[in-house]
């Protein structure tokens, strides 16, 4: 300690060394901590790829289902009451919307974080 | 994945890789005019049920406090399952634990079993991926009317929303409720059919290679990598594609658990 501080007496030094001894415990605490989760972190990375992968599957079967299953209902209600082509395109479109706002919706959901949130 | 290489007359072989789909009766059955067969799609499902059955049942015979390489796999499958429905469903989805956890082993043994060359996979037909979709939404539907009689219909107007939008947004969310089973079904189906039609093209260039000579002998390899790199993602595909298929089973049935949003 050389930086100007002068101790007044011998006491108020010791005092200041343990002090320093358990600070600088803590930074070496929390400097593993970091590494910990910066490790962790690294691992989870790998299993994200995973669920990227498993998202992305999700978000082009979605999409493409609502809109077969919209084309699919216009193009029978139009069979059924001979109405071609209205109900087909109404359908359509409404199936087009689906997929859309079901897309919408499993981007909007928050995120899970599968890690356990300990470090405040 | 079934192998067809027949050699036409010509000397060029004959790749079919649809072949491996075919579903054909070992033994005939035919009850008052349905047509009961044992197919090889019958078979392999019987294998998958009891690979799983011999992986569960030596996998938790013995116990151990520290598990063993068998009572890990059985022990990590259970965890796995057991963390993905109480996360997303809560206390009470725990009763459904047993049909996430059938359907994700069979959709995980159906497609890691179907890697095997050689082998059939079950999952790569639609019929099959669908029935097991059906099974999931009418569980849903039949519950959630069940505990929740007509409210259950709110999952189909979302609270908070003005009326004359709702004319327009009730439709959208019927259309997008009746996709989740065609959903569920076509993208485990079209993953493994897609899969396995790309490994049996790639290991088709191989005797279409063989076959014209010349640079064919130098390029072989190149198919043959394509083939190594396409089986590790296989791999991956299969046990994603099982999760996935459990992930949103759970989110399925937590719809029928808490239909108002």
């Amino acid at each position: 300690m050389t930086n100007g501080i002068k101790p007044d007496t011998q006491g108020e030094d010791e005092a200041l060394k343990s002090r320093l001894q358990t600070l600088s415990k803590a930074l070496d605490e929390r400097r593993q901590e970091t590494e910990e989760t910066a490790r962790r972190a690294d691992t989870a990375s790998n299993a994200g790829m995973g669920k990227a992968m498993g998202t992305g599957f999700r978000v082009a079967s979605e999409l493409a289902a609502a809109i077969m299953v919209g084309g699919f209902m216009g193009y029978m209600l139009d069979k059924w009451l001979g109405t071609t082509p209205w109900f087909l395109l109404v359908f359509l479109v409404l199936g087009i919307i689906a997929g859309f706002w079901s897309v919408y919706k499993l981007a909007v959901a928050p995120t899970r974080v599968d890690t356990p949130s300990k470090i405040d | 994945m079934q192998g067809a290489y027949t050699v036409a007359e010509g000397n060029a072989p004959v790749i079919d890789p649809i072949h491996q789909f075919e579903v054909h009766p070992i033994v005939k059955l035919n009850l008052l005019g349905w047509d009961l067969s044992f197919t090889n799609s019958a078979l392999f499902m019987v294998i998958v049920l009891a690979a799983i059955a011999a992986v569960l049942l030596l996998g938790t015979a013995g116990r151990s406090l520290v598990p063993g390489r068998l009572q890990s796999i059985a022990e990590m499958l259970y965890e796995f399952i057991e963390n993905t429905v109480i996360s997303t469903t809560g206390k009470e989805g725990r009763r459904f634990f047993p049909l996430v956890f059938s359907l994700f082993l069979f959709v995980l043994f159906s497609n890691l079993i179907g890697l095997i060359p050689g082998t059939f996979t079950v999952t790569s037909h639609i019929i099959v991926t669908f029935a097991l979709a059906m099974v999931v939404i009418t569980t849903v539907v039949v519950y959630g009317f069940m505990k929740h009689g007509s409210h259950f219909l709110g999952l189909f107007v979302p609270s908070g929303v003005p009326k004359p939008l709702l004319l327009l947004i009730t439709p959208i969310e019927v259309i997008s409720f009746l996709s989740r089973p065609i959903s569920l079904s076509m993208r485990l189906f079209a993953n493994m059919l897609a899969g396995h039609i790309a490994l049996k093209v790639f290991a088709g260039f191989i005797l279409m290679m063989f076959a014209a000579g010349g640079i064919g002998y130098v390029l072989w390899p190149l198919s043959l990598l394509m083939i190594v790199a396409l089986t590790a993602l296989e791999f991956l595909v299969a046990g994603l594609q099982a999760f996935v298929f459990a992930v949103l089973t759970t989110i399925y049935l937590n719809d029928a658990l808490h239909p108002g949003h």
